[in-house]
This record gives structure tokens, sequence and C-alpha cells, in this order.
């Protein structure tokens, strides 16, 4: 019987995991949010995060993202393929954000960057 | 109420999984997703050689749909597993918990949200219910199933071994006539390595380097042990239930971590060998862990490594070995065809 209960909670509790993790995915940015939680030294998971908070307007923290994705691609860890890759993706990115921010000031936006 | 029981479990089971995957319903396309083509980026042999997944992907066209015939087909997987596990012996009560089990695990989450699943679930189908068909000497449905594993994705080859692996352990009397469907099943493998090589993507343990800047270039024994890391951490994963990620980073795992890993899953092979008189189901559930993940140890893919969605297979496994333990004392001195 002890067994059996033992199965039923380890169902429960998959099951209450599972039902957690799936609202991961709803969207790109909460799957992008997520894999840097879990993973917050990885330099390409960085990069995708910021790319898609680049989508959603959030400039500012889009700039915090890529600025620390190309300062992780240059710990010891990264294979030299990746760390080529992000910090040139990085540095194009950090470019990009900054013409934004110029033409959304020189619009007179506000709300899209702190 | 005993014969109610499966039912009930399997009932539980449903409208759990039900529940979990209401999300669905506003889900949106997310990386790489979106278009039919674009499930398979990459080389041109992805396009040929998974060719149910393409036939499937152009049955829906929202995203709810596709995840939707993402998670009927993992709940015929799980139907699939059940009848499997009873036909091993083990009872339909325990079944039926290892299909509710193999329905609510997390590690599936990934199979079922994402497009690129469709292959994986598809092979799972094809994998599961071959393995079944072959227990009932089924040979006819048996080979349907490993072509439908076969072309749904490269990785569908680990059904050509777990096959015979379920005749060996069940002790399935082999006719001639399943000899010949199984051969036949076999010379499938002849186009699928012309579409690779024609593809430019050959199986072998070499690095790729593509105009992908995400492929992953390392060396073989590298690969091999990331690849085994990687596997140890899905093992544990689907087991706890927790820290799923799609993108887990495996580069900063020291050396130390990475070698020990390959002693681990070394030491899994060898329990696996002691416990097969005494915890049957436990070790043919670790060898089919060990079967359906060792083509991801010495075939180089791009874009990154191990996943959970890539696990889907192996996943079956899991379950066997957690209900192989938990249901050992409940065999009632009914013999199983694993330790006849």
């Amino acid at each position: 019987m002890t067994r059996a209960w033992m199965a039923g909670g380890l169902a429960l509790w998959w099951g209450w995991q599972t039902a957690q993790y799936v609202p991961v995915w709803n969207t790109p940015l909460s799957l992008a949010m997520h894999v840097v939680q879990v993973a917050p030294s990885k330099p390409r998971a960085l990069l995708n995060y910021g790319t898609m908070l680049v989508v959603h307007g959030q400039l500012s923290n889009a700039r915090t993202a890529f600025m620390r994705a190309h300062a992780m691609a240059q710990a010891p860890h990264v294979p030299p393929y990746d760390r080529t890759a992000v910090t040139e993706s990085a540095t194009e990115n950090l470019r990009a954000v900054a013409v934004l921010v110029a033409s959304a000031r020189a619009r007179g936006w506000t709300g899209v960057y702190p | 109420m005993d014969r109610r029981l499966p039912l009930i479990i399997a009932c539980g089971g449903l409208l759990l999984v039900v529940v979990a995957y209401l999300p669905i319903a506003s889900a949106s396309w997310l990386f790489w997703e979106g278009a039919t083509d674009a499930w398979m980026p990459g080389t041109p042999s992805h396009t040929a050689a998974r060719v149910l997944p393409r036939w499937t992907a152009a049955l829906t066209s929202s995203p709810a749909g596709t995840q939707l015939m993402n998670l009927v087909f993992h709940i015929l997987v799980a139907g699939l597993t059940s009848a499997l596990v009873a036909s091993l012996g083990v009872g339909w009560t325990w079944a039926a918990t290892a299909g509710v089990l193999l329905l609510v695990n997390p590690v599936a989450v990934e199979t079922i949200r994402h497009g690129t699943g469709r292959a994986d679930v598809l092979v799972g189908l094809g994998t599961v219910g071959a393995c079944l068909a072959s227990v009932h000497r089924r040979w006819m449905w048996m080979t349907g199933g490993l072509l439908v594993a076969l072309f749904s994705k490269e990785a569908g080859v680990v059904s050509l071994l777990l096959v015979p692996l379920v005749v060996w352990a069940a002790r399935v009397q082999v006719s001639r006539a399943q000899v010949v469907w199984y051969l036949l099943s076999l010379g499938a493998v002849g186009p699928l390595w012309i579409i690779h090589w024609v593809g430019g993507m050959p199986l072998s343990a070499i690095p790729i380097v593509e105009s992908d800047p995400a492929a992953a270039v390392v060396s073989a024994s590298a690969w091999g042990a990331l690849q085994v890391t990687a596997t140890l951490r899905l093992l544990t994963t689907a087991v706890v239930g927790t820290g799923m990620t799609p993108d887990f980073d495996y580069d900063i795992v020291a050396r130390a971590w990475r070698i020990a890993s390959v002693v681990a899953l070394v030491g899994i092979g060898g329990l696996a060998w002691l416990v097969r008189s005494t915890w049957p189901v436990v070790s043919f559930g670790c060898v089919w862990v060990l079967i359906a993940s060792a083509p991801r140890w010495v075939i180089q893919t791009p874009r990154g490594y191990y996943n959970e969605h890539q696990f889907y297979v192996a996943l079956v496994g899991i379950v066997l070995i957690v209900v192989g333990l938990l249901s050992s004392p409940w065999t009632d001195g009914r013999r199983s065809p694993l330790s006849a």
C-alpha cells in the first residue's frame, strides 16, 4: 500500500511540476526568460533574451542583457565558436539598441525605455 | 473495484494532463516555428527524412492546434506504454500507473509545446507500438511501427535496436516471418542513409561545420563526454521532476563532472546487468534508456546538446524503471516473461 501511495504522490508531484512548466512555453519572451533563470551565465541564452526584450520594446533591459551576454562570452568555459558568435552578435545588437533609443528620443516617445 | 482500478487511474491521469496543458489554448509560435519548413532548419536531409512530421504538420495551421496534436500523440504513446508494461507481466494496475507517469512527466513538456517535438513523439509512437506488436507477435504491425519511427526522425533508428531488446527480454518466440518483416524495416534504413549522404549530413561523430553560427564545433571525445553528461542530467531531471530547460549550460560543467557522468552511466549499465533477474523491469528500463540515448553520444548534431524533446523515447525507459521499482512486490507470484 505504501508503494501505491508513493506512485500516486509521484504522479501528483510530476503533474504539479508539468503544470508549472507548461506556461513557460506560452511566448518566446517567457521561454527566453526561463532559460536565463536556469542558466544565467550562458551567453547565447542572454543574447536570445535580449532579442526578445527588444521585440517587446524593453530597450533598457535588452541593453543590459546584451552587455551581460558580451561579458559572459569572454568567460573561460565558453567554447571559442560560441564566444566569437555571441561577441559579434551582442556588439551588433547593442549598436542597434542605441539607434532605436536615439530614434525614440528624437520622436519624443517615452515608456519604451526608462 | 480491483478490475476497475486501472480505468480509474487512467481517467485520473488524463484529467491531470488536460488540466496541466490548458495553457496550450493561448499558445503562440516560438523560435523556429510558424512554417512547416522552418520546423526542420539546417540541412536538406532533415526535410527529406522527416516525412511524417511534415505530413502531420500540414494538418494544423495554428500553434494551439499543433500542440494539441502533439498532446494527442503523447496520450497515444502513454496508452501503448501501458499496454507494453502489461504485456511484460506487471499487471494492469501498475501498467496504467506507468501510462499516467509518462503522461505527467514534466520532461515531456518540451516535446508537446514545441513544433520540433512532433518528430520525437512520432518516433515514440512508432517505437513503443512496434515493441508492443513484437511481444504479441503481430509482425506486420511491428513493421508499421518501425516505419513510423524511421520516417519521423533520424533518431528513429533506435527502434531497430529496442524491438530486438523487447523480443529477447520477453522471450518471444521468433518465427521466420518476424525475421522477414524485421529485415523489411531494416531495408528502409538504406534510403534514409542515402538521403543523409545526399543531404550532406553524415551519421558519424565528426564536427559539423555549417553556415549556422550556432553549430557546435568540438572534438568527438569532448562531444561524447558532454552528451553523456546531458543524458545523466536528463535522467535525473525526469526522475526528480525539476530543473527543466531547453538550453542547459553544459559548457560550464567541469571536466571532473563529465568524467563522473561517464562512470555513472557505465554504472547504470552494470546495475542493469546485475539486477536482471531480481528486478527485471528495472533492468529492462535501464537498458531502454541507454539504447535510446546511445546514438546521441556518437552522432554530432548542430544547435546544442542532448535536450528534453530528444529524450522523449528514453522517457519510456524512465517510467519502466520507476514502475519496476514500485510494482515488484505486487506481482503476486505471477512470473513476468522478463524473469522467466
